[in-house]
């Protein structure tokens, strides 16, 4: 594996630790619909490579 | 910011949002093969993670064992199969519905994991247990939804202007069938001229590796020189027959395709060299024509043009120079133009097709995030119907002492002084007791008994309870969120006791959201409703008289140019009926009608209507209460509502509406209704009304006919 590879899998593992649940409590409503997108960004371009 | 600096955050104190756009902006910037070799490996974790195994070469293997026998896939191979079944079927312009299944499976897949990854599914839990309602969460994914659809227009757009820039410049491939063409463009004649001139010499080296061996085999000796030497000759002669297939194929100008008629066998080979040197030189000419078209043109092309192409100063600088005399410079040169076509052909091709993608697959996350959200909220509401909760001991009320021990006043939150009793005494906080609610705001019984629960702050305000959303009132204390139908109020008696009391809010009625409350709480949403109003009334004759009104009124109603420039001015067949039944509401405001009543329905009157359903749902809320007293379960909706009665009259509002605008088609069905009702009650007045009915529809036949045969293709609801 090569280290740019090896460093988006260590990135996408970071976001599992950020989105904790007392993270989650502590945003507000609007932070949280836009963490919802910005995921839904991050699958979309992940899910574009493996198509 | 690239990833590794991202990975190198100190995430203390991190900002979610920021991370996750600087990640997206990395990703965005990543080699394409370095993102798509990262998912694959995580999509190598997913298949069955427990039974991958690492063989000694390295690869991931995965075993399936099937009672006997073991067998052993490569990982790796198995989704580069995929990969070539899917691009095999769509060359033969089909898609097996084995290979969808497999590419979906595998799409489903790593959608799961990535959301477990990025824990989604908390985000949504946090929203819902803040009273995020479904309705909301779909129209925020639906706006969002509406601006990639806009986008997706645009990249349409931007595909088509660049195609075409891209194909004034250089020109079009016209091919009849592969490797056929009846016209090139310049970057498929570049790479023609190119391929051909690189075979020529292949083949020139061929010829001399043939003509050796034919020449080996004439002073051979032993067979086994003999059958050896042969077999080269045959390997040279088979590649040679293969070139010049290949070669003709490019059907280069000036390129005889005669001389690679049997031009390995031995008749031909004397001249074999001299020909390829003709070819070539005609193949470099060809080259060196489309260099200099191209010169020709970008020369020609003003600067916006340019700009379309994305042609830059340097690039221009070394058209220049595709013909000059000097080698290397001319090497140099076309070797960068040549790329420059490459990456616009790339840009035009794939990278808009890959952001147009993007945005198609961004919708689809959307609305799988959507069905999930219900998903969950559907659980949860049936989870807390049901719920047999258990509650604290009810202690008496005490005094409540802040971190000091000392006690705390009572503070009026809209004049933010201390309240007092009626001898003028401040008052103190006690700890004090509320009704239980659930989620959906129903009091909560337990075998019977109505549960209360202790909770205060200070003040004696009720704390934050997950269904109760708690914004800042006057004075800055915690109130809970005034709702349309009902509210909490918080009341203080003089003991500084503080409770909470639903208290209705009657002057909401009008109100548009208090009208969807209500027909939510009544058992089915408005949804469900339009839905009806919809089924019932789906012939084309009942769209084009909800278009008739709308266009009477000057009313912009889904032109397919505004639709494509304003997708969200997109209009439904219920939102029609909704704007009917808004005016109507508003008008029977207005004139103060008296409303007919038949059968406790309102004929006429949206607003008592709403009256009616509140005046049930109340009811029905206290008579659920008496039956859990009664110890009934609490499983048990509030359902009494007549939901068809409630269709009925809502469709006779709207539709009377539309008739009284001089709809003229179902004119006859809504009078065959309406008067049926009215016979009953008030005969002479039925009358009346038949005969308004007719004047008023005779009066605007006409009219109607001309909208109607204008509008009758432009119907885009």
């Amino acid at each position: 594996m090569n280290n740019e590879v090896e460093e988006l899998i260590k990135a996408l593992e970071k976001v599992n630790t950020l989105m904790t649940e007392e993270n989650i409590r502590k945003a507000t409503t609007e932070q949280l619909l836009e963490y919802n997108e910005q995921i839904n960004r991050l699958k979309a371009l992940l899910l574009e490579a493996l198509d | 910011m690239d990833l590794k600096s991202l990975n190198a955050m100190d995430l203390s104190n991190a900002n979610i949002g920021s991370f996750l756009q600087e990640l997206e902006n990395a990703l965005q910037a990543s080699r394409y093969s370095d993102v798509k070799s990262a998912i694959e490996q995580i999509n190598s974790f997913l298949i069955s993670p427990g039974i991958v195994k690492v063989g000694k070469d390295g690869k991931r293997m995965m075993e399936i064992t099937d009672g006997s026998s073991t067998e052993r896939i490569d990982i790796a191979q198995l989704s580069k199969d995929i990969r070539d079944r899917i691009q095999a079927d769509v060359d033969n312009h089909s898609v097996s519905g084995t290979v969808l299944n497999d590419r979906n499976e595998i799409l489903t897949e790593m959608d799961e994991f990535l959301t477990g990854i990025f824990n989604q599914q908390k985000l949504y839990d946090e929203l819902i247990s803040r009273g995020f309602s479904l309705d909301k969460f779909e129209d925020q994914a639906e706006k969002s939804n509406n601006e990639s659809r806009a986008r997706i227009q645009e990249l349409k757009q931007e595909k088509n202007v660049k195609e075409r820039a891209m194909e004034s410049f250089l020109g079009k491939d016209a091919i009849v069938q592969p490797g056929v063409y009846t016209q090139k463009s310049s970057a498929t004649r570049l790479r023609d001229c190119q391929e051909a001139i690189t075979a020529l010499s292949y083949a020139e080296s061929k010829f001399n590796e043939l003509k050796k061996a034919k020449h080996d085999k004439s002073v051979a000796t032993t067979p086994e020189d003999i059958a050896r030497l042969d077999a080269e000759i045959y390997t040279h002669e088979k590649s040679l027959v293969f070139l010049a297939k290949k070669i003709k194929g490019y059907n280069i100008p000036g390129i005889d395709p005669n001389m690679f008629i049997d031009w390995e066998k031995d008749s031909k080979i004397s001249k074999a060299n001299t020909n390829i040197g003709k070819a070539k030189i005609a193949a470099n000419s060809e080259l060196d024509k489309v260099y200099v078209e191209l010169k020709t043109k970008v020369a020609a092309m003003n600067d916006s043009q340019k700009d379309e192409l994305q042609i830059s100063s340097t690039i221009e600088a070394e058209l220049q120079k595709v013909d000059d005399s000097d080698d290397t410079i001319r090497k140099n040169a076309r070797a960068i133009v040549d790329k420059y076509i490459k990456d616009i052909q790339m840009t035009v091709q794939y990278d808009i097709e890959r952001k147009i993608s993007m945005e198609k697959r961004l919708i689809q996350l959307r609305e799988q995030n959507v069905a999930k959200f219900k998903d969950m909220n559907d659980k949860i509401t049936e989870l807390d119907s049901k719920s047999k909760v258990v509650i604290g001991e009810v202690r008496e009320a005490k005094f409540l002492l802040d971190e000091n021990g000392n006690k705390i006043k009572v503070m009026n939150p809209k004049t933010n002084t201390p309240y007092t009793d009626v001898n003028g005494n401040e008052v103190y906080a006690k700890t004090t007791y509320v009704q239980k609610l659930d989620r959906s705001g129903k009091p909560v019984y337990v075998d019977g008994e109505p549960q209360y629960e202790m909770i205060t702050d200070a003040n004696g305000n009720s704390i934050r309870k997950p269904n109760i959303k708690m914004v800042p009132g006057p004075g800055g204390a915690l109130v809970p969120e005034i709702g349309p139908v009902k509210t909490l109020k918080l009341q203080i008696d003089d003991q500084g006791h503080a409770k909470y009391d639903w208290v209705f809010n009657f002057e909401s009625l009008t109100d548009k959201t208090y009208k969807k409350e209500l027909l939510t709480k009544s058992g089915f949403d408005d949804k469900k409703v339009r839905a009806d109003i919809e089924r019932k009334y789906a012939k084309r004759a009942s769209k084009r008289k909800a278009l008739r009104i709308m266009r009477c009124r000057g009313e912009k109603v889904g032109s397919k140019l505004g639709t494509l420039l304003f997708p969200g001015r997109q209009w439904k067949k219920y939102k029609a009926a909704e704007y009917i039944l808004n005016e109507r509401r508003e008008r029977a405001i207005k004139q103060q009608q008296n409303a007919d009543y038949v059968d406790s329905i309102p004929m006429r009157d949206s607003l008592s209507l709403l009256r009616l359903i509140y005046e049930r749902v109340k009811n029905s809320a206290e008579i659920e209460q008496q039956l859990f007293s009664a110890g009934v379960d609490q499983g048990r909706k509030p359902n009494s509502v007549d939901k068809s009665a409630v269709i009925d009259a809502l469709d006779d509002a709207a539709y009377e509406e539309a008739m009284y605008l001089g709809a003229n088609e179902g004119a006859s069905e809504i009078y065959d209704i309406r008067s049926k009702r009215m016979e009953v009650n008030n005969p002479s007045r039925a009358k009346l009304h038949e005969e308004t009915i007719k004047s008023h529809v005779e009066g605007v036949q006409s009219e109607d006919r001309r909208i109607i045969h204008e509008n009758e293709d432009d119907l885009e609801l």
